[in-house]
């Protein structure tokens, strides 16, 4: 029988450019991704996509033991998610009425198995350094979109937060201390559970995972994947994460076209 | 021969790590009041003399025991916390808090990650007396979003963000959406707590699986309280620590769904015995206060 799989991770592995934004269907919010060009490549088995754009690794925790409770997949694949991804709950839906905001797709031969399957409106929200950019506007849009409290706020208004926020990138590597703690928290309960689990990262954040508990992709970070099929050996991450962006539609995250290239990288935990 | 101690492990929050500032002590005698303060401004490891884990040890003396807590931080930290105190002490025994509140734990610096030893929250009490005394510690904390931000004077967020190492000198009106923002942030906690709940069932799992005997248990409990797991060790039979020093005093338990409702009640009646209004106890009612935690000697 063939063997089950989910990924766990983030906007890199849920979305693509605007054109297949399908407002329609929230748990399909973008009609393709990269993990629907997994499926494509590896139609016998069925795949459970559960990740969500700007979450952390703080919820992945809940994620996966709903995944094992529902469909108890053989194969666990993470990324391990970079930045800070602060997710600020203020309401208490996610806690009450979780199953409409467990992020989980079902693919099959690159066909999805559970469109009809209930979402939330609003995703949790988040405090996140990517705010740093919006205009008052826009921050007042998701902030009242996200608390339903009305929100008219000038610029003058904003500055605290947005000067908060922008001091975020400079404890990045702080943050991944405690994230990798927690993915060998993860690891350790799920090899516990007989399941394979393997981990990777999208851009490397100059820091070397320094752990020898978790199985990780080589090499771990998919944009050092590309680059070294393309060019050669990496000899500094940068020139790997500037490589990615020709890829990307906005320089992170990949456009559609490239997806069946770039889900290669998983092949081999397919053999 | 001698039995070797037995060790136990607390991770928790500034529950068990904080007394009143003013409180003295001989142990620490050489290095009080530094610029006014009372407390242990030379040996921040230990800036409250007194704890709750102190006052155990004072009455246990022949455990080792790890305080490994730190005020205001949640279980986003307890992770990385349980893999320390694993390969350097490797304890028989943890005793972890169920945080309340929100506790998000910011990053403004790579500090955390290049001297990480001194940010460990360790403390180890044998008799009483602090074991690791000289250990280095980080001059400051990790800032905290939370709630309290919101009901802040403009002055108290500037001077909060510039001690963390963030300049800044805003105005009362420039801090408004921030304010607004974080004051919601309390209309979350059971949504924050659902995450939190998961977490520490793994790290129940870890630790279970590494043979570790492990408790739990919880200072506070309210509305936003999200169930246990049925296989957790909780102390007390799951009563908080502020509703089990009522009993004790009054008796007669409720029902569980009655509790909410007596939340209040409880709280107010356990404010008498601390140093603010907010669940902290004065350091004269520690060692009686501790014997919550006695079933963990007494089945020993």
């Amino acid at each position: 029988m063939s063997k089950s799989y989910s990924f766990i991770g983030t906007s890199y592995l849920h979305s693509c450019e605007d054109q297949y934004h399908n407002s329609n269907n929230l748990r399909f919010e973008f009609q393709t991704n990269l993990i629907q060009a997994v499926s494509e490549k590896h139609p016998s088995n069925i795949i459970y996509n559960c990740s969500e754009g700007g979450h952390g690794i703080t919820t992945y925790f809940k994620r996966l033991l709903t995944l094992l409770d529902r469909y108890d997949p053989d194969v666990f694949v993470f990324e391990i998610p970079n930045a800070q991804r602060i997710l600020a709950h203020t309401d208490n839906e996610y806690g009450e009425n979780y199953d409409i905001h467990f992020p989980v797709q079902i693919w099959h031969a690159g066909k999805p198995q559970n469109l009809d399957e209930k979402f939330r409106t609003v995703s949790a929200s988040i405090i996140d350094d990517s705010q740093v950019l919006m205009e008052p506007n826009e921050l007042n849009q998701y902030w009242t979109e996200h608390t339903n409290m009305p929100f008219h706020l000038g610029s003058k208004q904003w500055q605290g937060y947005v000067k908060v926020l922008s001091t975020f990138n400079d404890g990045e590597k702080s943050r991944f201390l405690d994230t990798i703690a927690q993915c060998e928290v993860i690891n350790d309960f799920l090899v516990s559970k007989g399941k394979e689990v393997f981990w990777f990262s999208w851009k490397p954040n100059g820091l070397k995972i320094d752990s020898d508990k978790l199985t990780l992709f080589k090499p771990h970070s998919i944009s050092e994947w590309k680059y070294e099929q393309d060019i050669g050996k990496v000899t500094n991450p940068e020139v790997a994460r500037q490589h990615l962006k020709q890829f990307c539609y906005d320089d992170n995250h990949l456009h559609s076209k490239y997806m069946p290239k770039f889900a290669e990288y998983f092949d081999k935990i397919f053999k | 021969m001698t039995k070797p101690k037995q060790k136990i492990a607390f991770i928790g929050t500034s529950y068990i790590v904080l007394c009143e500032p003013g409180y003295e002590d001989k142990t620490f005698e050489s290095e009080k009041t530094y610029k006014g303060f009372y407390h242990n401004d030379k040996n921040l490891r230990f800036s409250s003399k007194m704890n709750m884990i102190r006052a155990l040890s004072e009455r246990y003396p022949e455990y080792t025991l790890y305080n490994c807590s730190e005020g205001g931080h949640g279980p986003d930290l307890y992770a990385k916390r349980v893999y320390e105190l694993m390969e350097r002490y490797n304890p028989d025994v943890f005793v972890i808090e169920i945080t309340d509140g929100e506790r998000y734990t910011l990053h403004f610096n790579d500090e955390y990650h290049y001297d990480w030893e001194k940010h460990f929250p360790i403390q180890i009490w044998e008799g009483g007396v602090p074991m690791n005394k000289d250990e280095p510690f980080r001059e400051y904390d990790k800032p905290l979003l939370d709630t309290v931000h919101g009901f802040l004077s403009c002055d108290e967020l500037n001077g909060m963000w510039d001690e963390k190492g963030i300049l800044a000198n805003f105005t009362a009106t420039e801090w408004v959406a921030f304010q607004r923002l974080v004051s919601q942030l309390e209309n979350g906690v059971h949504s924050r707590h659902s995450d939190n709940m998961a977490v520490y069932k793994l790290i129940d799992h870890y630790l279970k699986t590494h043979n570790k005997d492990v408790h739990w248990f919880r200072w506070h409990a309210d509305q936003h309280t999200v169930s246990i797991p049925y296989n957790f060790q909780m102390l007390r039979d799951d009563t908080p620590m502020i509703e089990w020093e009522y009993y004790r005093k009054f008796g007669n338990q409720p029902h569980r769904q009655q509790l909410i409702s007596l939340g209040e009640k409880y709280e107010d009646h356990f404010n008498t015995f601390c140093y603010d209004s907010g669940s902290h106890l004065k350091s004269k009612y520690m060692s009686d206060f501790s014997q919550y935690f006695d079933p963990l000697f007494i089945n020993e």
